[in-house]
């Protein structure tokens, strides 16, 4: 199914436009969040703490970062004003720990059964809105192939070469092994340190 | 950045927020819509136009057909364990059609030439961008957009009673070189120190209409019509220049509208006051693509959607019409990212004609109708390793779909629509 196409003057589109635009946007903030950590490990039962921070939203839309602390550019005296901010999540089950769904930064933690949607809505001091949506998103460990031919195929780990299997062993006859650790902080995300090898390994939820 | 360049250039368009069509075919009377649109075989009004073309040679004398037509639209959907979302707007549309049987010798008078336009309630042409792909939605009612289409036909009645019809659908698209240019300065808005510059030219899109319709005796006729699908594009190129950065970033959207579709019908004059028609229609989903021009994933599949219709002339003046179709859901079970919510649907519809040229001698006609459409419950669970995986540098795979883990949907969907349909002239008699 290809329709085929043909052209018309200008002067239509003058007349479309003309019916279809609806003006400029009116004054807007953004709306920015940042999360930190960015994603959390699948069940991770609360244990880590994530913050969402919005204080990078600005009381403008611009093109050009505005950052927070930026008063210089205050034609109206909006900048004075506070942004508000309300925000709303859904998707994994979680916990406030930190702040309110109206403050500028909250900490949460979740229950990592699935991602966790954040919806950050600022109000300008002129009553302009603006919306963010971003997901934290929950990382499933990879279970390690059997057999690997480099680094790449073993995500937090390392693919070790058997040089027993010399040339006929082929391509792909190593095996993943973790990183050496002595505690899960040496670890990837979601990896952790297997104490008795001494190496990281997946997190099993 | 990109986002916001997106941003502007769809705030342009939509004067108000995206609504989908009114759910009616161009020129869909609301005859037609009473008798579930199985109207390939059936000749008798201004429908034929897009249904099947053949249909209008069938038509004696000048008609003129006003449309219009209002739809309510509900979609609840929920993630599997949590609480729902509802989302509902009203929407509508309205039309001409004009079907002209040419004047002049017999030759002549064979020819008919017929027309409609269909206009949404709100905007010229809607291409509504989510900002992100996986954004629950309904293909087949929300996604659809909102766009305007003008379809010219040709219909030739032949001798032996077989009626032979051509039509094209022309809708605008944004396609070619649309520019938009920012020149960006710290301002204190976004539109000020931005200027958006759309030119050039619009392009149309055509797409073909080809039926015949064969009525062998009085009391029985077959028909069959070829209609291409409509595809509307947004295309273009955004020049944006912020302080020393200069990016250009192509846009290139495609909303499929209507998919190519091939329709078989037989209507059959059971009593001089009953009359049936069926028709079954091939629908060529398997070439949807996403707004992005891509193949779904999992893909859509073919149809075959089957339609029914009857009419009860109560007497000279009235007639009562119930229609029924059953269509099949294009839509795959969506274990993957995207979340297309759409199910198997049963369409009810029920109508009522009114001719006051019996009454009044003024050859005016009024018709309304009402359709329901009952789409199954929908649900389905993701599968975390058809899932691509959000951020491949990290390690473990990544799940930020909007769908993750599950979903359930139910969608409803009514409308109801009247047309007005006007006779002008003497009829146009030609041997058969």
């Amino acid at each position: 199914m290809q329709p085929f196409m043909f052209r018309r003057g200008s002067m239509a589109f003058v007349s479309l436009y003309a019916l279809a635009c609806g003006g400029p946007p009116a004054d807007t903030p953004s709306a920015v969040i940042l999360l930190t950590p960015d994603t959390i490990c699948q069940g991770d039962a609360h244990r880590t703490s994530v913050t969402i921070d919005g204080t990078m939203s600005s009381r403008h839309l611009s093109l050009v970062p505005l950052p927070p602390e930026d008063t210089s550019f205050d034609p109206d005296g909006a900048m004075a004003a506070p942004i508000e901010y309300a925000w709303s999540l859904d998707g994994d089950e979680h916990t406030i720990t930190g702040g309110s769904l109206t403050s500028s930064t909250i900490t949460v933690t979740a229950a990592g059964d699935r991602p966790l949607h954040i919806s950050l809505t600022t109000r300008n001091r002129v009553g302009g809105t603006a919306t963010s949506l971003r997901t934290l998103p929950i990382t499933v460990p990879t279970t390690w192939p059997r057999h690997c031919s480099s680094d790449a195929a073993c995500p937090g780990g390392a693919c070790r070469v058997d040089d027993a299997g010399g040339a006929d062993a082929g391509p792909s006859s190593g095996t993943c092994v973790g990183a050496h650790c002595s505690a899960d902080r040496n670890c990837a995300p979601c990896f952790v340190c297997d104490t008795t090898q001494m190496t990281c390994v997946p997190r099993t939820p | 950045m990109r986002a916001l360049c997106v941003a502007i250039v769809l705030s342009c368009l939509l004067p108000s927020h995206a609504s989908a069509d009114s759910g009616a075919a161009d020129g869909e009377s609301a005859r037609a819509a009473a008798l579930g649109d199985a109207v390939v075989a059936r000749a008798g009004d201004t429908s034929a136009i897009s249904f099947n073309p053949a249909g209008i040679a069938n038509i004696d004398r000048t008609t003129i057909t006003l449309l219009g037509h209002a739809a309510y639209y509900h979609l609840d959907y929920a993630r599997t364990g949590e609480r729902g979302t509802s989302t509902e707007r009203g929407i509508g549309g309205y039309g001409i059609s004009l079907v002209v049987p040419l004047p002049g010798p017999e030759w002549l008078r064979r020819v008919h030439i017929g027309a409609a336009i269909h206009v949404p309630s709100s905007g010229i042409i809607t291409i509504d961008a989510p900002t992100r792909d996986d954004l629950p939605n309904a293909p087949l009612y929300e996604a659809r957009l909102e766009r305007t289409a003008t379809t010219f036909a040709l219909g030739i009645a032949l001798p032996g009673n077989i009626d032979l019809g051509i039509g094209l659908t022309v809708t605008p698209s944004l396609l070619g070189p649309t520019y938009v240019s920012y020149d960006a300065r710290r301002g204190a808005t976004v539109d000020e120190g931005v200027s958006v510059r759309l030119d050039r030219d619009v392009r149309f899109g055509g797409s073909l209409l080809v039926g015949a319709r064969w009525a062998p005796v009085p009391q029985f006729s077959v028909g069959a019509a070829y209609r291409q699908g409509v595809a509307l594009r947004a295309a273009g190129a955004v020049d944006l220049r912020a302080g020393s950065i200069h990016a250009d970033d192509p846009l290139d959207f495609i909303d499929v509208f209507s998919v190519d579709e091939v329709a078989i019908g037989l209507a059959f004059q059971l009593a001089p006051e009953l009359s049936i028609s069926t028709d079954m229609t091939w629908a060529n989903w398997s070439s949807f693509r996403t707004l992005r021009n891509q193949v779904p994933a999992p893909g859509f599949h073919d149809t075959v959607s089957l339609r029914m219709g009857a009419e009860y002339v109560v007497d000279r003046w009235a007639a009562l019409r119930l229609g029924y179709a059953f269509e099949p859901t294009p839509v795959p079970t969506q274990v993957a990212l995207s979340s297309y919510l759409d199910a198997d649907r049963h369409v009810l519809s029920g109508g009522f004609g009114l001719d006051l040229e019996p009454l009044t001698h003024t050859p005016l006609h009024f018709d309304l109708y009402v359709r329901a459409h009952a789409v199954g419950s929908m649900a389905f669970t993701k599968d975390a390793s058809q899932i691509p995986d959000a951020h491949p540098a990290i390690p473990g795979q990544q799940i930020d779909a909007l769908g993750y883990p599950g979903m359930t949907a139910n969608i409803l969907y009514f409308q109801a629509g009247l047309s007005m349909t006007l006779a002008l002239g003497d009829h146009s008699t030609v041997s058969r």
